[in-house]
């Protein structure tokens, strides 16, 4: 185990009395659904310690203040903490992301709301080795975007994540819940983000998994660090669902690998089958293709928008760095390494010198991340590859 | 004064620019004629040289044939002070093969052309209060005379994304003596050699922000 300890607290609320916002009568099952996916003794295999998780519903902001700091003040600093909530999120300034409660007032918004920052702050305070927090909220993604939180965010511990449920605007909620929860904890139920052989559920693969089978505006995972974020075990029977042959699998690297579901989804096969199909190669390269188009897409336009080669460099004062360096944490880094499991899934439908590329890419991948995680020396590093953008683009 | 062969430059120069989809062609063994918008064509001196010093420019800017722009290619070139203040006398414009191609797809005159980051060294030190004057000892260093009882320091103003100890190497021994070393890419790295290499020749590293702080202090 990375940590020795999980807890999780997981805070809900239907219903407010801030402006006129509607009842939400998923929330308690959203509630339900994540401690039942993270907290041992579950229907799932969570690891969070039961006796010190914490379940609050529809409770006011003293109540919900005092039961997070007596929590906080209880868990040991070798712990993975869990911060979840569900319910009415507001603005109250820039980026300024308020979780409303059940008493929250906009005339007393300091006292009866509970601020992202100050949670955040708490846990850094705390010095706790892993972080999450899961936001199933309205305009949760801007917490993302405050300078405080980033600030905050001192990075002196293995890893943190903010996973919120949408990028910008509305999130989707049913009477039996909201899709970011039903999502997440699906994965983190069948292990379904995981790659083949992997023992435990990291909640940051299972956040970006729920991000991608959601429509727009998707959901923001925003990850910090090479922490393992542990919050389930898998088991064996979940692992062989569409297995690929172990034989393809580099295991010194096993974080790498694409979820099984990738390779599924990019070979269009039902979940039971494996790649071993008759699909001729020809297909079977195209479909991959289409799996790795929109992350390289995505990376190359954040590159162009935001990276260090726009005539931005050559201003001092441009603050365009600190949205490069923030898009890097929540989008580059995630998408490198759900890129290189695809691809080393799929070894086998490579030619001689795409897999030449294939290493190129991968010593790439490693320092960046080892440079933007703060690994190895911030300068140098191999670059991308620029025949990385043409894999699987053709026929071999 | 040249450092050896050029007559290669004007033919490498004609391709390179008509890659990017500028039409050129070569007039004369050191010459390169580019179209430029509204039918004008800009005349391009070239060379290929370490260092372009003010003589280099004086008999170019006395010819009658004057130049538009006066283009060096070498990667590693640079120009004196004197070299591009008498350019901008004469209404030539100057610089490496980035600045003309800067030049010819700017809507201002190419002859006036500066590039982005002098244009932003330039009035940042202009907007200081501390500063009185500075003067351009080569394009990259810079003697800034300061209000008070506050010394001049001579800086040297480097674009590097990453600060290699080979870049500080190679600025020591472009530019000689100097206090500091100023990093304008906002994204610049610094590795730990190069901390290293500008710790022991007694260089200061500092980010713009820094910089412009310590304009304001007195220095070691």
């Amino acid at each position: 185990m990375s940590v020795a300890h999980t807890f999780l607290f997981a805070v809900g609320n239907s219903m407010t009395t801030w402006g006129k916002l509607p009842q939400l009568p998923g929330v308690a099952c959203d509630v339900d659904k994540i401690f039942d996916a993270i907290v041992e003794g579950g229907p799932g295999l969570g690891l969070a310690d039961r006796s010190r998780s914490v379940k609050l519903l529809d409770m006011g902001a003293r109540e919900v203040k005092a039961r997070w700091e007596e929590f906080i003040e209880a868990v040991e600093i070798d712990a993975l903490v869990v911060f979840y909530f569900a319910g009415h999120g507001a603005l109250v300034g820039e980026h300024d992301l308020r979780l409303l409660l059940a008493d929250s007032d906009p005339s007393r918004k300091t006292e009866s709301t509970l601020p992202v920052l100050q949670v955040i702050q708490t846990l850094e305070n705390k010095r706790v080795a892993e972080w999450a927090v899961i936001l199933d909220c309205c305009e949760s993604g801007e917490a993302t975007r405050d300078r405080a939180i980033q600030g905050v965010r001192s990075k002196a511990n293995r890893g943190s994540l903010i996973a919120c449920a949408t990028s910008s605007g509305s999130v989707w909620e049913t009477e039996h819940g909201a899709r970011f929860t039903a999502r997440l904890t699906e994965a983190i139920r069948t292990g379904s983000c995981m790659p083949a052989g992997a023992e435990f559920v990291d909640i940051s693969r299972a956040a970006t998994w729920a991000k991608d089978q959601l429509p727009e505006p998707r959901p923001l995972v925003d990850l910090w660090g090479s922490a393992d974020l542990w919050v389930a075990r898998i088991l064996p029977t979940q692992v062989e669902i569409g297995h690929v042959p172990q034989s393809e699998v580099p295991q010194k690297d096993v974080q790498r690998v694409a979820s099984s579901r990738d390779v599924l989804q990019a070979l269009d096969l039902p979940a039971t089958a494996t790649v071993s199909s008759d699909l001729n190669i020809t297909a079977k390269r195209s479909r991959v293709r289409k799996l790795i188009e929109p992350i390289l897409l995505e990376n190359r336009t954040i590159f162009e928008t935001y990276g260090p080669m726009t005539d931005d460099r050559f201003n001092p004062e441009s603050e365009l760095p600190e949205f490069w360096r923030r898009k890097i944490q929540s989008s580059i880094l995630p998408n490198n390494r759900r890129l290189l499991g695809i691809l080393d899934a799929n070894r086998k439908l490579m030619s001689a010198t795409e897999r030449g590329t294939l290493e190129r890419l991968r010593q790439h991948i490693d320092d960046f991340e080892a440079k933007h995680t703060g690994v190895a020396s911030p300068s140098g590093g191999v670059q991308f590859p620029s025949e990385a953008d043409s894999l699987f683009k053709d026929s071999l | 004064m040249s450092d050896g062969d050029e007559s290669w430059v004007p033919k490498w120069l004609a391709r390179k620019l008509a890659d990017t989809g500028i039409a050129a062609r070569v007039t004369d063994s050191n010459r390169v004629e580019a179209d430029w918008k509204g039918g004008r064509k800009i005349h391009i001196i070239t060379m290929a040289r370490k260092l372009v010093a003010e003589t280099d420019v004086v008999a170019l800017a006395k010819n009658t044939s004057r130049p538009d722009f006066i283009v060096n290619v070498n990667k590693d070139g640079f120009f004196t002070g004197t070299a591009i203040r008498v350019a901008k006398s004469a209404n030539i414009g100057l610089g490496s093969y980035g600045d003309l191609l800067g030049a010819l797809h700017s809507t201002e005159d190419p002859r006036n052309y500066e590039n982005k980051e002098t244009d932003f060294i330039h009035r940042a030190l202009r907007q200081h209060t501390r500063v009185r004057d500075w003067t351009r000892l080569e394009d990259r260093r810079y003697r800034i005379e300061r209000e008070g009882n506050l010394a001049p320091v001579v800086v040297v103003f480097l674009n590097e994304y990453d600060l290699t100890a080979e870049a500080v190497r190679a600025a020591a021994d472009k530019y000689g003596r100097f206090q500091a070393i100023v990093m304008t890419n906002p994204n610049g790295r610094v590795s730990e050699s190069a901390k290293g290499i500008m710790n022991s020749l007694s260089i200061r590293c500092l980010r713009w922000g820094e910089f412009l702080g310590d304009l304001n202090k007195s220095w070691r």
